[in-house]
């Protein structure tokens, strides 16, 4: 990523971005003062110098391919350029940061408490009590610990004096700290070895506190580590990366209502071992949803019970039900009072009500630098004593895009002393939880992946026949070029209506690799592909994304000219995706640990290998042909099956160096040792579903479903018959191995039933 | 009846019987039930007892915010009906209350007066409006009618009462859950839930503290008593909160303070808060039908105080209402 400037900008004063910058924030003020936090802080300008240097745009760009690389192209756009602040200002910021969330903490507790506030006159009883955010049923559920509020958000902005004001809290379920830490990430690699004046803080730190602080809160266990789950809306949710990246830094599944139940008043995830205790949720779903039983009936993202064993103390929810109340903006006039008489303690932060503070800072865009108003989110979560607050934040452009903080000075927080190797490690859990639905995510994500490749390939080879011979009428290999075109439906299951029976087969071939409406095609694949990913994001790694990214971005690019009819170029974006295709094969199987995650991501690949290559089998074996034409047919067969190189070597010359259907067979049917073979993926199905656990209620044993696969195979391989019993074959083949498939899926299908309200809930009781 | 005169306590044998029937089986039944007496003065519950058909994997007890006793079920063997019946021995010594001591507080002295009481301010969720009390422009006007400047607030409340016996009919059916008060207002008909919100948004439009209280009445009156209006179902009538007075009951749909023919329950803020049944089940089943049935006996003096074997002074109704 070194990108050469087009002129010297330290020659050439015209394209200073610096001095265009200072105009335009002159044209900003209108005349008034302010304060820019480049123009106006020496540290921000040290940095800003030498990162605009070598080209804005190429930073611009580059900030959002790290970005789509982390697999979040698309959700928000991060400004190249890092808010930076000294030491002593924000070791004075992080402090009223800490005051104020323990004032918050302590005004929460005494709401679902005693309540004193209210009956001494501190807290007028309708700013707490009227907020559609107060939970009457969770009066009394008390959080292990000192503190009530686990985690808050505050948001700070300068006021016109350039002093720090709070201007929001969020105490509800705060997010944005996942984004904070892809930010960090990306800015990282963004502006590699760049501290003119010492590295930024690390923010890492921030969630190692918090793993500890979760194990903490647990309730007791009696000496087993506890099980932690975040808890989500689902996919689609409005901060979807911010909860699973969170999840995947600390470690702990991403679930949704669906994989957890309350039985015996408490709360068990539904692991595919059956039902394992939760010990702690970290709730990313708004509290009133959180509860059909007790709070909104109409629910359908919460969990029957919940309030129950939260009340129990079965389970620690944070934050907890109800703590969204101290978000009020209400409160701000008699906050300062309240830190007065219960802290004992003069409020450190100013608070105004605002959209976003009065300060500026340079945002890239394509016309250069542009001012705009600066809103910085900074976190605080409970470590016991106190809070600890993230020595970094998530910053917030009134334009919409963010921006990375960057705090100077090293001790910060890792300096509280904490030496290497010491940091806080929670013992692993002797069985990781893997919800259910996470599993069949994972066999999907398997079986997506590997349609997406299977058909590249055979659209490739199918494209390479047109290259060869669609100038050759009534030639073997035009023969072989119509039976390839016509096997395309029958093995991806796509109906490409009109396009299959045109004259030219690149209209067809085009839909069949970039148009995501049409089902069996490519593209249609990787999205499939990519929203299993999503399902099962804390799983992955970012490489994955890496890979998933620019799959979509190879069929995006070519989605234009497609749709306006264009002939695209088949053969170059075949090899593209093909690479990408590999790479994510590649990361199935050197990245990861055999865990029960893989093996569902395993059977998922073998399970579709299997049936698209009988699929293929059948659409191109059974036929009878021309000979010439057949043999053309059966090497496309091959190639297809990446199998034609072996085949060559194996019959090396004389009539046996022709492709028969026997040797076709011979190599992509019974050849155990053809990673291409069907042999081949029902014995990696045989070895990966003997490592699933049991199920609850195991009706129909997946190894049965099994065997018989094998039996059928072997019994072919003594056998050397007629076309028509081939055909026989491969068709109970396909059978049992989606049969196999689908008790799969009856097995770890979601419980069955959604839940709803007793009785009609609308009617008066009577 | 003679216990009654000797002692002055009438002992009440409540049942309330809730069943749930479904199309398909429902693998799980959660609930949570409001259904035990409260022990209030003048009221005390001697036995309770619920029994849950099938049997609970789970049912405990727990006392709500407003110091009610819930029951918290868990039922996890499929099922196709679930029966939830509660039963009690209630004593009751309740009589019409003593209100001539009530200071002649105009209402806006009073809503002044329960702002600067700590207790009520630590409970202030009774002035607010909350889910089935809105207090609108409507709301208001209907109140004002009442609490015209300076009137004694206790005049305003009793008189609020009769107003709305006598503007409202009271049918069964036209009202639910999610009938809102402008609805109400305009149809002028309801059952004791609605009576009950409206006066309570009323009192809170004024400033003053009003909860909504949750009970039953004894299904057969005593000789020579009229029939109560909602004797078959569960009742609900509304308390406020008057100086020097305290919390004063009062009964919008009989338009009068409850008496010893009353069994109270529980109170909150409205009828979400004390809700007898509540529940969720997990089922693909879309159908499913309710029926209810509350009876309030007199309890035969001198026997065995178990509610399991109760004996009754007169054999039980069927007053089931079904739906």
């Amino acid at each position: 990523m070194t990108i050469e400037p087009a002129t010297d900008p330290a020659t050439d004063p015209a394209t200073d971005p610096v001095a265009d910058y200072r105009r335009a924030v002159a044209a900003f003020r209108a005349g008034r003062s302010g304060y820019d936090e480049l123009l106006d802080s020496p540290l921000g300008l040290r940095v800003e110098d030498a990162i605009t240097r070598p080209g804005l745009d190429a930073r611009l760009v580059d900030a959002q391919r790290i970005l789509g690389e982390d697999g979040v192209a698309g959700e928000w756009q991060l400004d190249p350029i890092p808010l930076v602040l000294g030491h002593d200002e924000w070791l004075e910021l992080s402090r009223g940061v800490a005051q104020r969330v323990e004032l918050l903490d302590a005004v929460l507790a005494d709401v679902y408490g005693e309540r004193t506030l209210l009956r001494d006159g501190l807290l007028p009883p309708e700013v707490v009590l009227g907020d559609p955010e107060f939970i009457p049923a969770a009066a009394g559920i008390r959080l292990p610990g000192r503190h009530q509020l686990f985690l808050a958000a505050v948001d700070v902005g300068r006021d016109e004096n350039g002093d720090w004001t709070v201007i929001a809290d969020r105490a509800q379920a705060p997010a944005g700290a996942g984004y904070a830490m892809a930010n960090r990430r990306a800015t990282s690699r963004l502006l590699p070895g760049y501290h003119p004046d010492g590295r930024p803080s690390r923010v890492g730190g921030f969630f190692d506190v918090m793993r500890s602080s979760l194990d903490r809160v647990a309730p007791p266990t009696g000496g087993r580590t506890p099980r932690v789950v975040v808890l989500t809306a689902g996919p689609g949710s409005e901060t979807e990366f911010d909860q699973a990246y969170l999840a995947t830094l600390l470690g702990f599944p991403l679930v949704t209502a669906d994989d957890l139940r309350v039985r015996g008043g408490r709360v068990w995830v539904r692991d595919i071992a059956g039902p394992e205790p939760v010990d702690v949720i970290v709730r990313r779903v708004d509290a009133q949803w959180c509860d059909p039983l007790e709070l909104r009936p109409d629910s359908l993202l919460g969990v029957a019970g919940l309030v129950e064993a939260a009340r129990r103390g079965t389970v620690t929810i944070v934050n907890g039900l109800g703590s969204g109340v101290v978000e009020n903006r209400a409160l701000y006039p008699f906050l300062p009072d309240i830190c007065e008489s219960l802290l004992g303690q003069r409020l450190r932060l100013r608070q105004v009500v605002a959209d976003s503070g009065a300060s500026t800072a340079p945002v890239v865009t394509d016309a250069g630098l542009v001012p705009a108003r600066v809103t910085l989110r900074t976190f605080a979560v409970t470590a016991g004593s106190g809070y600890e607050v993230m020595a970094g934040g998530l910053v917030r452009m009134d334009s919409g895009v963010l921006k990375d903080l960057w705090v100077r000075g090293e001790d910060l927080v890792e300096g509280r002393g904490r030496p290497l190797g010491s940091r806080p490690t929670t013992a692993l859990l002797p069985t990781p939880v893997i919800s259910a639905r996470a599993g069949m995510s994972m066999f999907w994500l398997g079986r997506y992946a590997e349609r997406a490749e299977d058909t590249v390939r055979l659209l490739r080879v199918a494209d390479d026949l047109v290259e060869d011979w669609s100038g050759s009428p009534g030639s073997a290999g035009a023969g072989a070029l119509l039976a390839i075109v016509a096997a395309i439906p029958l093995v991806t299951g796509a109906w490409p209506g009109a396009l299959g029976t045109a004259g030219d087969p690149h209209p067809l071939l085009r839909a069949m690799t970039v148009d995501t409406e049409l089902a069996g095609s490519v593209a249609h694949a990787v999205t499939r592909a990519v929203a299993a990913a999503h399902a099962v994001r804390e799983q992955l790694s970012v490489d994955t994304w890496i890979v998933l990214g620019s799959l979509e971005r190879v069929l995006v690019e070519h989605a234009d000219s497609a749709a306006a009819g264009e002939r695209i170029p088949l053969g170059l974006i075949y090899a593209r995706l093909l690479e990408g295709l590999l790479a994510l094969a590649g990361l199935k199987a050197e990245s990861m640990v055999r865990d029960h995650a893989w093996q569902f991501l395993e059977i998922g690949r073998r399970v579709e290998r299997a049936l698209q290559v009988l699929a293929l089998l059948r659409a191109t074996l059974v036929q009878v042909r021309d000979p010439g034409v057949d043999e053309v047919v059966l090497e496309a067969v091959l190639a297809t099956g990446e199998s034609i190189i072996t085949h060559r070597r194996r019959h090396p010359a004389g009539p046996a160096a022709r492709a028969h259907v026997s040797s076709v067979v011979d190599l992509l049917l019974t050849d155990a040792g053809n990673p291409r073979s069907v042999a081949y993926s029902v014995d990696r199905i045989g070895e990966a579903i003997v490592h699933l656990p049991a199920a609850e209620s195991d009706a129909t044993s997946l190894v049965d479903l099994h065997a018989p696969l094998t039996a059928r195979l072997r019994a072919w391989q003594r056998s050397d018959g007629p076309v028509t019993e081939l055909d026989t074959v491969l068709a109970g083949l396909h059978a049992d191995v989606s049969a196999l498939a689908a008790a799969l899926q009856t097995r770890y299908a979601v419980a069955a039933g959604s839940h709803r309200p007793l009785g009609d809930a609308t009617r008066w009781p009577r | 009846m003679i216990d009654e005169l000797r002692t002055g306590v009438r002992t009440y044998v409540v049942e309330h019987r809730t069943e749930y029937s479904y199309d398909a089986p429902v693998t799980s039944s959660y609930g949570r039930l409001c259904l035990v007496p409260r022990d209030v003065p003048g009221q005390w519950t001697r036995q309770s007892r619920l029994d849950i058909d099938p049997g609970p994997d789970v049912s405990a007890e727990h006392t709500d915010v407003f110091g009610n006793t819930t029951t918290y079920i868990e039922v996890h063997r499929p099922h196709t009906r679930l029966v939830v019946a509660a039963r009690s021995l209630v004593e009751v010594t309740r009589s019409a209350p003593d209100l001539t001591g009530h200071g002649g507080w105009s209402w806006e002295s009073a809503a002044a007066m329960a702002r600067r009481e700590p207790d009520i301010v630590g409970q202030w969720e009774f002035v607010l409006p909350s889910r089935h009390v809105s207090v609108d422009d409507e709301v208001r006007r209907y109140a004002e009618q009442v609490f015209t400047p300076g009137r004694i607030a206790l005049e305003g409340a009793v008189d609020l009462i009769h107003r709305i016996h006598e503007d409202f009919a009271y049918v069964a059916g036209v009202t639910s859950v999610s009938t809102t008060m402008t609805e109400l207002l305009l149809g002028r008909q309801g059952v004791c839930q609605d009576f009950a919100h409206l006066g309570i948004a009323c009192l809170r439009a004024m400033g003053l503290p009003a909860r909504y209280v949750s009970g039953y009445l004894e299904t057969v009156p005593p000789p020579g008593e009229p029939r109560l209006q909602g004797a078959d179902a569960s009742h609900a009538w509304l308390s406020v909160w008057l100086p020097e007075l305290g919390w004063v009951d009062l009964d919008p749909t009989n338009d009068a303070p409850p008496n010893a023919s009353y069994v109270l329950v529980g109170w909150g803020r409205d009828y979400g808060d004390v809700t007898p049944v509540r529940g969720v089940v997990y089922s693909d089943s879309p159908g499913s039908r309710m029926t209810v049935s509350v009876d309030v006996a007199r309890y035969a003096a001198g026997a065995v105080h178990d509610p399991g074997t109760l004996r009754r002074v007169r054999p039980p109704r069927d007053t089931g209402t079904e739906h």
